[in-house]
């Protein structure tokens, strides 16, 4: 019989955990907050990409939220597409525009892309607020019909994902699929080359590293997991508006992304969730959490560059050289 | 003739740094590029390796011209570099920095990455086999999962000439690897270059430590102010005229 | 038709000059310390909420108030570099970024908490004195956001070129350890570019709050552009940033004013990525303060 480690047991519990969380009877509330911390996992994951990896700041990642939700959106609700193609069509078009904008920009050094991303940010939630005729401005799109998710057969047109626990159940399933080629992505030929990027971009090339191609594909990455996100909103709350996809959202995903641990699989998901929690809890304090999370990303970035999870790390590893090994592995 | 550069000029707006140079590397020699500082030496590997585009002047390597190509074009085409400051991925554990090295052998395609798919994991293997046996040939096995900022000096700088080994180059750039070594050091330094040739890596190496350049090195070439003045074996630079007056005190065996 | 046309020339003016103050201090600091500063916004900001304090609160003269808030933001600047710029120093490029924009976050935030979550108004004796300019009436508290802009441009441009501390500025801003072999105080000069940085931004600030409204976000507001500035005009580059200030400020204007309201911004922004698509290093390139 293996034995399993430490690391395999918490991650089973977690799993069981998530699996379980709606029968425990919470309140429909602490569901909501739940499908949204899952959705904001994903756009942390898709900036930890490009910035956590990569080393490559960016701050568009609400605007390939809301591409990815707006396309969806006028898909399903105009041109009456079903749910997947719409999700395939609202992925593929962040994808696109993603390449397309990070193509001329990547090159740019650091701070000047980050102004790059801002600006295009602007741009798209300037767009999504006066292009009036296609998305209907400030007043936003409304009744986004409920996903189907079989519109085959006899289930042809028939609304599957009814209700909260349905939606975090499949949102869930969506996650951990994501989870599971991201964990690939980790482990590979790809992440050395985005992790060599990060720390010496000169050396990086002469070892046969095509930087434009590397950046630009993490990039789209990125921006493809920001629109599935962005899909996936539409899909729940079923109706959007430019003011989601602000700059400032752009940088509630960056505090989750810095809070949780950058470079790392668990950190954005944490980070994710604990601020997802946070921010819809303690409305009342609104301003008072900002005013902490914006002196806590200060002092991590100093001390604590690895987030929580790096923290987490760090002192496993204290913990492992003061005793002997026992023979127990990650 | 592994390396041919043909009247290579290198302008930095006003300044020619280089200024028609011819330079000729056979394979399997281990050529030492000596001068005093400024003299364009490290601005003629920048330009081998496609770091800077050459203002004029062409360089073939094993009969293709790579002249003004990418750096990650001119590795694949078989030429590894180290660098005069470190430039060591100092997060990555020394195992990554080397299978970083050897990423043009690594065949797998984004998608088999993303799926671990079966192409994917007999890649790794080999390349983790490959490095494994590079690892201990070179004695940095101990340090497998150590972070590169974390060795000492000395070891920081084998371990940039592995990792620019892992790509299995053809010919192997050396900027000032003895720099900063202590005596013991650079008799250990001399030997590894040795074993690189032997390995069969042709070695063009720019270095100051006259010891090491005379004793190692089959053939010299010496810059000064961006022109070549002397060209020839350690003996044939060591009497030149023109070469001492241009060091004006350097050591001479 | 001419009246609209002066018009907007006053607000390109206005904005223009605005853009410069705050420009000028960001990009001095990127040139000198390396450092950019992404909270640089929010001392904007709270020099517009300073002069506030100084003008209405006290009933200071507005002049007297426009002094006070650049004094007083200068000794903010100071502690700043000494808090915040000081610790990132040698960081990772996207963890300064990253760092700087917390404490952004931080301080906007933390005005919205203690000062007050809604716009403020700043009424000056400028602001509701008019005068009349080729037909168009307008506020003498433009004229003085100009006017005092010229002065404060020429007064640094002063600084910069003919005394030692300039002299010791640019030497700093070319090569940090030969200024430090030299025996220049690196720290010090550090300290004064902060300063000096954050006094300009602070003019800005209560100069152009009784024009606008006076809110915590209004550097959120304006440091996107103000970056584009300073990118278009090279990073480091004094000179750049001023005519680049100017440019984009009456580009935006005559955009507002004749094409389309709404779309102002992003008309800045696209000049910016084209710009920086064809030429990195910005419309001015990098040049060293001696160029200003």
């Amino acid at each position: 019989m293996r034995r399993l480690s430490l690391r395999t047991v918490l991650l089973l519990l977690t799993l069981l955990a998530a699996a379980a969380f709606p029968q425990l009877g919470v309140r429909s509330y602490y569901l909501h907050i739940a499908i949204l911390a899952l959705i904001n996992s994903l756009l942390a994951l898709g900036l930890n990409i490009i910035a956590g990896y990569a080393g490559q700041l960016s701050l568009a990642q609400a605007a390939f939220f809301g591409i990815g939700s707006y396309t969806a959106a006028l898909l399903m609700l105009y041109r009456n597409v079903s749910f997947w193609p719409a999700m395939a069509a609202g992925i593929l078009a962040s994808m696109l525009i993603a390449a397309g904008f990070g193509f001329p920009t990547l090159r740019l050094k650091g701070p000047y892309f980050v102004i790059a991303t801002l600006g295009f940010g602007e741009i798209v939630r300037l767009i999504l607020l006066n292009w009036e005729k296609v998305t209907r401005g400030p007043n936003g799109l409304i009744g986004i019909p409920v996903p189907d998710l079989l519109p085959l057969g006899p289930l042809k047109g028939r609304a599957l994902v009814d209700g909260k626990v349905a939606y975090y159940y499949f949102v869930l399933v969506i996650l951990l699929l994501v989870l599971a080629v991201y964990y690939n992505f980790v482990h590979s030929k790809a992440n050395r080359a985005l992790r060599a990027i990060h720390d010496d971009q000169v050396a990086a090339e002469v070892m046969g590293i095509n930087l434009t191609t590397h950046k630009i594909t993490a990039f789209a990455a990125g921006a493809g997991l920001s629109g599935l996100a962005g899909v996936l909103y539409t899909g729940y709350i079923r109706f959007i508006s430019p003011d989601t996809f602000t700059i400032g959202e752009s940088i509630n995903i960056l505090i989750m992304m810095v809070l949780g641990g950058m470079g790392t699989i668990v950190g954005p998901i944490i980070g994710a969730v604990t601020i997802t929690y946070l921010l819809e809890t303690m409305r009342v304090f609104k301003d008072y959490r900002l005013v902490i999370y914006g002196l806590a990303m200060f002092f991590m970035i100093l001390y604590m560059p690895g987030g929580l999870m790096g923290a987490i790390t760090s002192g496993r590893q204290w913990l492992q050289r003061r005793k002997p090994p026992a023979g127990e592995n990650a | 003739m592994l390396l041919a550069c043909a009247h290579l000029v290198m302008r930095f707006g006003g300044l020619v740094a280089v200024n028609d140079v011819d330079l000729q590397v056979a394979k399997g020699e281990i050529f030492g590029l000596i001068g005093p500082n400024g003299s364009g030496k490290t601005t003629m590997f920048n330009m081998i390796t496609g770091i800077y585009r050459p203002s004029a002047g062409t360089i073939v390597l094993a009969g293709e011209d790579i002249t003004g190509k990418r750096p990650d074009q001119v590795t694949r085409h078989g030429v590894g570099r180290t660098f005069q400051n470190i430039r060591l991925f100092a997060n990555m554990t020394v195992w990554e920095n080397v299978m970083v090295g050897r990423h043009c052998h690594l065949r797998e395609s984004l998608f088999d990455d993303l799926f671990n798919t079966a192409r994917k994991r007999q890649e790794e293997k080999v390349a983790e086999d490959y490095i494994d046996r590079l690892l201990a040939l070179f004695k940095l096995g101990q340090w497998k999962h150590e972070r590169a900022r974390n060795l000492p000096y000395g070891l920081q700088r084998e371990l940039e000439i592995v990792r620019a080994l892992a790509s299995q180059p053809e010919l192997l750039l050396l900027d000032e690897p003895a720099a900063g070594m202590n005596p013991n050091e650079t008799a250990e330094l001399m030997a590894l270059i040795r074993k690189i040739r032997d390995m069969g890596v042709t070695v063009l190496l720019v270095e100051h430590d006259m010891k090491l350049v005379m004793k190692t090195c089959d053939r010299i070439a010496v810059l000064d102010y961006g022109s070549k003045i002397a060209e020839g074996t350690p003996q044939d630079v060591q009497s030149n005229p023109d070469v001492i007056k241009a060091y004006l005190g350097a050591q001479v065996n | 038709m001419v009246q609209e046309i002066v018009q907007q020339l006053i607000n390109g003016l206005v904005l223009g000059s605005t853009y410069a103050l705050i420009g000028l201090g960001l990009t001095v600091i990127y040139g000198i310390l390396g450092i950019v500063n992404w909270a640089h916004g929010e001392l904007y900001m709270l020099g517009a909420f300073a002069g506030l304090f100084l003008a209405v609160h006290l009933h200071l003269p507005f002049l007297v108030a426009l002094v006070g808030s650049m004094a007083i933001m200068a000794l903010f600047g100071m502690a700043m570099e000494r808090l915040v710029f000081r610790p990132l120093r040698g960081a990772h490029e996207m963890n300064m970024i990253i760092g700087t924009l917390g404490i952004s976050i931080f301080l906007m935030n933390g005005a919205f908490a203690v000062f007050s979550p809604n716009p403020l108004r700043f009424p000056t004796r400028f602001s509701t004195a008019y005068l009349n300019f080729l037909g168009v009436s307008m506020t003498v508290q433009r004229l003085l956001v100009f006017v005092v802009t010229v002065v404060l441009v020429a007064g640094f441009s002063y600084v910069i070129k003919r005394t030692t501390l300039g002299k010791a500025m640019r030497a700093c801003e070319q090569n940090l350890n030969a200024a430090r072999l030299m025996g220049i105080d690196v720290n010090r000069i550090f300290r004064i570019t902060c300063a000096i940085g954050a006094a300009l931004a602070a003019a800005a600030g209560t100069l152009v709050g009784p024009i606008f409204l006076v809110s915590p976000a209004m550097g959120l507001l304006v440091i996107a552009k103000v970056f584009a500035v300073v990118i278009l005009g090279g990073m480091g580059n004094v000179a750049g940033a001023i005519w680049a200030a100017f440019i984009l400020g009456l580009t935006e204007s005559v955009t507002a004013g004749f094409i389309s309201s709404d779309y102002k911004d992003a008309v800045t922004f696209i000049i910016l990525i084209a710009v920086l698509i064809y030429r990195p290093e910005g419309l001015f390139g990098r040049n060293p303060l001696q160029r200003a």
